[in-house]
């Protein structure tokens, strides 16, 4: 079918529309990376936009000789890949048997399940669970307290469920029992999920904040977002201060310091991202195996 | 059902497999922290440390030590302080900026520090209404000598550390006094123009008007700014009015209405004359403010600063986009409600105090007794002599640049209770943060000197009650929807400047009114009136702190 003229219109200031979009999100990011690489006079003056004023990687040297920003990012790898091995694995062994129709409790299974997302104890709580545990400063109490998203299990679980049952009969008539199942024809199946869930987890555990905050007391077990955030904070210092002032503010980290810093943070997910992007056109929800 | 059943216990079996073995892991995880533990209390008597009473203290952790060093609680500071204290410190870092969440967690969960170091007026006050603090008068009066000493040489110190139930709670600090806000003028444009330094709030609009319109910079494009008012130019211009919400009349505290039209007329007409950037509302950051004044494009400047550091950025950028601009600092201009004198620094700061869960506190009064003496603060801040820093010609210390430079200057948060050596040993003033040999701090320091010259006049009254740091804080409810009132009332001021003829300021006072009666203000009106009646004796007010200006200007 030939496109008419209205088709054509519509796809001209469609292209249009979306590239502006498109624009509109890369820009943040772009100018993030050139304040990275100018020197304060120009970002004070207000020069720079997209591209770099006063070419300079003195921020970058600051920022890996001057701070824990190594550290912090070491532990953010340990915490993320770590993170999501354990997710993963546990997000599975809960996702495969309460897709089993022919598991008899699997009902209360998912509605207790399903309960964790309607109710949460809250902060205090969960801190005196995690405490009284013995969690307190190590990164379990990073991994345990949210070990399964209860929305990705259940979206492993119906991608499960969608799984011609033929193939699992096929299976059973050769011979072949739950864990071999499951090893064997269910998982090679569910790379797609596999990849898009773990993408899901990964950049949870990348981006952690709040927990950190309250679980880990020592300064050299932080990960990356707690130390960006430290130093994009003292941004709005003044804001803070307010009347006060009697802070030393001699340390407020220098604006391209702090945008180098959200660049090293930024960087690893973009870098993931292509290879896992092709496991999403096979879709999170669309599910199953297509023709 | 077989298979169902074999099924269940296999997963049964399975979890209670991986149960044991990540439990293995948590255990291993805590019998290597044991080991850490009695690791570094092995090394700890070898530094013959054992028998110091150990005690906790929280410290603010900003992310700015450098790698090197280790981290904000164990770094060759801290080691230091373990070696030459009289106690052994545990030091628990605090995010800076999470402050309040984290000492909340850790309240709730019984693991406070010993001594809390905090700034802000909002979370000490929270911990003294939970009752978490710990009256400290009997143990300093037994315990302390140097703190104790403190006391005794400056009461302000006692008055402001003394809370609503008589009692001291609060350590803190002394400060020298400078002005912290201040209004810079383009003096250069002054001259072109041939305008007089401006003296009351209607010359004030005359020279914004003329900066705007007259071309000052000679470039012969409509480009220039008069004056700035978004972020903290426009907290400054509140203090030229007076428009400070409650504020002192004739020994009486009051809810300043008039102050607050007279400053929403003065905005409405740099508004609506284009004397300002119409922008000005989302420039909340007031960076857009310092563009135009770094660019050349601003006339008059009214901001909160610290003059050294505005030296060696914001004025040094200006003298490089710009090099014949030339700037002053001029007086408050006289508005209808008087003329007043910008915010000082807070002399008497309050930063710290003792749990009430601490279970050693003449310990924690000795370590408060270590911090105050002014050769911690001077080693903390700057290090050894020969090796980190020099003295200079008035026997001042400078940091030296060379290979031990990253080794000092990120422990400033550990002498939140040192004293400014200007005010206990009367050397080593605030001009010595300036380095007159580099022509950007020289003029800097010039700009200072003047401002000490326009700013401490006593004549003047203090535009605010106290310093924000001493205002007592209205109870918790109150405070919420007086918050929530004001915050209306705010945007009918703003929709007065903003919308010309449509909505008259007298408008906006009569609707604020309304607002101000349904949403508890008069609760808060008659609140401070008994608040004053009660505390005027006792509260640390703007008459405390010009006592203290006036002690410091006769030490100068």
């Amino acid at each position: 079918m030939k496109p008419t003229l209205g088709d054509k219109i519509f796809y001209v200031i469609n292209y249009i529309a979306l590239s502006i979009i498109s624009l509109t999100c890369l820009f943040p990011i772009v100018h993030m990376a050139a304040l990275s690489l100018s020197d304060s006079h120009s970002i004070m003056s207000g020069h720079v936009s997209i591209w770099p004023k006063g070419w300079t990687i003195e921020a970058y040297i600051t920022l890996f000789q001057g701070t824990q920003i190594l550290g912090a990012f070491k532990n953010s790898v340990i915490i993320t890949v770590v993170g999501v091995g354990l997710s993963m694995l546990f997000t599975i062994m809960a996702a495969y048997p309460l897709s089993r129709k022919y598991f008899y409790a699997r009902k209360t299974f998912t509605l207790l399940m399903v309960f964790t997302m309607l109710f949460g104890a809250g902060m205090i709580p969960s801190y005196l669970v995690v405490k009284s545990l013995g969690l307190v400063d190590t990164y379990f109490a990073i991994w345990f307290p949210g070990l399964i998203s209860t929305y990705n299990m259940l979206v492993m679980k119906s991608f499960f469920e969608n799984l011609p049952e033929e193939l699992e009969e096929a299976a059973r008539i050769d011979g072949c029992g739950e864990i071999r199942l499951l090893i064997n024809i269910i998982l090679p199946l569910s790379v797609p999920m596999i990849a898009t869930l773990s993408l899901f987890y990964g950049v949870g555990y990348w981006n952690m904040f709040m927990n950190v905050l309250i679980y880990i007391n020592e300064t050299d077990k932080y990960n990356l977002s707690v130390l960006v955030q430290q130093m994009v904070q003292s941004q709005s210092v003044m804001q803070e201060l307010n009347e006060v002032m009697s802070e030393d503010i001699q340390n407020i980290t220098p604006e391209s310091v702090k945008a180098a810093g959200v660049m090293v943070m930024v960087i690893p997910m973009l870098l993931v991202y292509p290879f896992l992007q092709k496991y999403f056109v096979k879709g999170v929800l669309i599910g199953s195996i297509k023709g | 059902m077989r298979i169902e059943r074999k099924w269940f216990v296999m997963v049964i079996v399975l979890c209670l497999a991986l149960g044991a073995l990540l439990a293995g892991c948590t255990s291993k995880e805590s019998s290597e922290t044991v080991e850490n533990e009695t690791e570094s209390n092995e090394s700890n008597e070898n530094s013959q440390n054992s028998e110091k009473p150990q005690i906790t203290s929280s410290i603010y952790d900003r992310g700015s030590v450098p790698a090197a060093e280790g981290s904000i609680e164990d770094n060759r500071w801290t080691k230091w302080i373990k070696q030459n204290g009289p106690v052994n410190v545990k030091y628990q870092p605090i995010p800076r900026w999470e402050s309040t969440e984290k000492f909340n967690t850790l309240f709730a969960s019984g693991q406070a520090p010993d001594l809390l170091f905090e700034y802000s007026a909002g979370p000490k006050d929270t911990w003294y209404q939970q009752k978490q603090l710990m009256p400290l008068g009997e143990i300093i009066e037994e315990h302390s000598t140097d703190y104790k000493q403190m006391l005794e040489d400056y009461p302000a110190l006692r008055k402001a550390g003394t809370l609503s139930d008589g009692k001291l709670y609060f350590l803190g600090r002394l400060n020298e006094i400078t002005p912290i806000r201040a209004m810079f003028v383009r003096k250069d444009w002054l001259d072109k123009l041939n305008l007089e330094v401006p003296e009351t709030t209607e010359e004030l609009y005359q020279v914004a008007k003329a900066f705007t319109e007259q071309d000052p910079d000679g470039n012969g494009e409509d480009d220039t700014y008069g004056i700035a008012i978004s972020h903290q130019s426009a907290r400054t211009i509140d203090q030229v009015f007076q428009n400070m919400g409650f504020v002192m009349r004739n020994d009486q505290i009051v809810r300043a209405w008039d102050s607050a039209v007279e400053a929403t007329k003065f905005r409405k007409r740099l508004y609506q004359e284009g004397i300002v950037d119409r922008d000005y509302l989302n420039d909340n950051n007031g960076e857009k403010a310092r563009k135009d004044f770094v660019t050349g494009k601003l006339g008059i400047y009214p901001l909160l600063l610290k003059w050294d550091q505005f030296a060696k950025n914001e004025l040094k950028s200006l003298k490089q986009n710009v090099p014949e601009a030339e700037i002053i600092p001029i007086a408050y201009p006289e508005s209808p409600a008087g003329s007043f004198n910008p915010t000082y620094q807070n002399p008497v700061q309050m930063t710290a105090a003792v749990s009430r869960g601490a279970k050693n506190p003449e310990a924690v009064i000795k370590f408060v007794d270590f911090l105050v003496k002014p050769s911690t603060a001077n080693m903390l801040n700057f290090g050894e002599e020969g090796v980190h820093h020099e003295l200079d010609g008035n026997g001042c210390p400078k940091i030296m640049d060379g290979e031990h430079n990253e080794e000092v200057g990120y422990m400033t948060d550990a002498t939140m209770l040192s004293s400014s050596s200007f005010v206990t040993e009367g050397k080593c003033g605030y001009e010595t943060m300036f380095n007159p040999e580099i022509p950007n701090e020289k003029e800097g320091l010039e700009l200072y000197e003047m401002s000490r010259e326009v700013y401490f006049d006593l004549s003047r009254p203090y535009s605010e009650i106290t310093h924000s740091e001493h205002m007592p804080q209205l109870p918790k409810e109150l405070d919420i929807t007086l918050g929530q009132t004001g915050a209306s009332i705010d945007e009918l001021w703003v929709k007065a400047i903003v919308s010309g003829s449509d909505y008259t300021v007298e408008q906006a006072l009569k609707d604020a009114k309304k607002i101000w009666q349904n949403g508890r203000g008069p609760d808060a009106e008659q609140w401070w009136s008994d608040w004053y009646a009660e505390n005027k004796d006792s509260a640390f007010l703007a008459k405390d702190i010009y006592g203290i200006v006036e002690q410091q200007q006769a030490q100068k």
